[in-house]
């Protein structure tokens, strides 16, 4: 649990580097428009077609990618989908298998796109597209501020763990009812400092923001949160708005076969 | 020309424990003031109080003979008033910087000041540029190194171009190098119009900057 946390903030962090942040040329609304509208038709799709494309046209983005973060987009992804075919599994046995695969090709569309937009799109443009979208800016502030204190507390934890872990040694494991009174001892210390961190980060999480309020109340804090940088838009964004028409069209046109 | 005046100041927290005894002391601009003294002996407390954070349980805290009281700065025009004069550093850069990115940071407060939008991007470039943060624009403040982080603070801070300038352990986390950097910065920050206060454990540092050290000691109060 505490590894998977750790990974989910390694990949916030690795997403704000240069590289990263420059991946893509296209306003990150249209994005964000592009995998809802994906998400959508493919719940209203009525045949298969139309999910099958999707599903391919995301394949082929996601084999363009570096093994490494092929991986990092399918792991992800393979989770709803295995767990969708298993609660499925009895309307194989009542007679109906194209349920479960309708409805597990359906997650797996929807969930690769979405893998692909987090994969190829900075958290940061992600919630500045809802200030694009006329979200009050409250609701973006407390979005990246929620991005933040993961962050920052993230490390406290990781900090405070590897602490704990210097100080804790591996005792013996011999003893007749195959646990030795160190090792039970043992046992109990580290629940003890699991719950002695978890305590502190919840006080260090009160000061951070208290002293963040302070920090906002310096600088004249009145509920205002604008964005310094606007997207100009370009020729790729122009590219990316065809090829939503033809995603409407594909849908539109799959959805007349008869199947 | 901007004065900042404390009379008879005394400051307890919220358990009895006293933070500032009677303190008199008289700012003015034009100088560098730096103040020393042991941990606990109250230097945050004061700066507290200075950037009204916190009020004192007596004595009077004037700014150009205006009293800051908790009253004053209920009135939103009038806390917007002051703290555009009063900018401050904090020693947790890490509380500080609570945007997206550096940019974004440094124009935060211009954006509130309510200034028309060429003029927060020319002061954003401008404080990008002069502290050396135009290639880490784009970059969320909490993944910078301890150096980047002081410096993107002390950008956001200067932007809004405050004539009273509060620095809490500015050299706090800073190797050698970025030390020398933030001295030579406040040096350059030195005007005629402009106080600036910083709290220091920094021999060197107060040693070249001080126009004035102020020393408090453990009973809380200012040595004379």
């Amino acid at each position: 649990m505490t590894e998977q946390i750790m990974k989910g903030i390694a990949r916030l962090l690795d997403s704000d580097t240069a590289s990263s942040a420059q991946k893509t040329q296209l306003h990150p609304v249209l994005r964000l428009l592009g995998v809802f509208a994906c998400i959508l038709f493919c719940a209203l799709s009525r045949n298969s077609i139309f999910v099958i494309g999707v599903i391919a046209v995301s394949l082929v983005r996601i084999a363009m990618l570096p093994p490494r973060r092929m991986a990092g987009v399918l792991r992800p992804v393979l989770v709803p989908v295995l767990l969708t075919c298993l609660v499925l599994l009895p309307s194989v046995f009542m007679g109906h298998p194209r349920t479960m695969l309708t409805v597990a090709l359906k997650v797996f569309a929807s969930a690769s796109t979405l893998a692909l937009l987090n994969e190829s799109v900075p958290w940061k443009d992600i919630t500045g597209a809802f200030a694009a979208l006329r979200m009050p800016d409250i609701f973006i502030l407390t979005l990246d501020m929620t991005v933040r204190s993961i962050v920052l507390l993230g490390r406290l934890c990781r900090s405070m763990g590897e602490a704990v872990s210097l100080r804790s040694f591996k005792g013996p494991d011999t003893a007749r009812d195959g646990r030795s009174l160190v090792r039970r001892e043992r046992d109990r210390t580290r629940r003890d400092a699991a719950g002695g961190l978890l305590g502190t980060v919840f006080i260090r999480s009160g000061m951070l923001a208290e002293r963040t309020s302070e920090a906002m109340t310096c600088r004249c804090f009145d509920g205002t949160y604008r964005l310094y940088k606007k997207h100009k838009w370009n020729i790729w964004d122009a590219a990316y708005v065809l090829v939503l028409m033809v995603l409407a069209a594909a849908f539109f046109y799959t959805q007349s076969l008869i199947i | 020309m901007t004065t900042i005046e404390l009379h008879n100041i005394s400051y307890h927290y919220p358990d009895g424990q006293p933070a500032l005894q009677d303190i008199d002391l008289t700012l003015r601009s034009g100088n560098c003031y730096v103040l020393t003294g042991p941990n606990g002996c109250g230097k945050s407390s004061l700066f507290r109080i200075l950037t009204g954070l916190s009020f004192p349980q007596s004595g009077t805290y004037t700014l150009d003979g205006v009293p800051i009281t908790e009253k004053y700065l209920r009135d939103r025009a009038n806390a917007d008033a002051f703290h555009r004069r009063v900018g401050y550093l904090f020693q947790d850069t890490d509380a500080q910087l609570f945007t997206r990115s550096v940019e974004d940071e440094i124009s935060f407060g211009l954006y509130q000041m309510g200034l028309p939008q060429e003029e927060i991007n020319a002061r954003t470039e401008q404080y990008l540029d002069r502290l050396s943060l135009s290639d880490l624009r784009a970059r969320a403040p909490f993944n910078l190194s301890g150096g980047e982080k002081k410096r993107c603070a002390l950008a956001a801070v200067l932007a809004m171009e405050p004539s009273v300038l509060i620095m809490d352990e500015p050299l706090s986390g800073l190797d050698e190098e970025g030390q020398d950097w933030i001295t030579r910065t406040i040096r350059a920050l030195k005007t005629p119009e402009r106080l600036i206060l910083i709290a220091t454990h920094s021999g060197d540092l107060a040693a070249s900057l001080a126009d004035h050290t102020i020393v408090m000691d453990k009973t809380h109060r200012i040595q004379i």
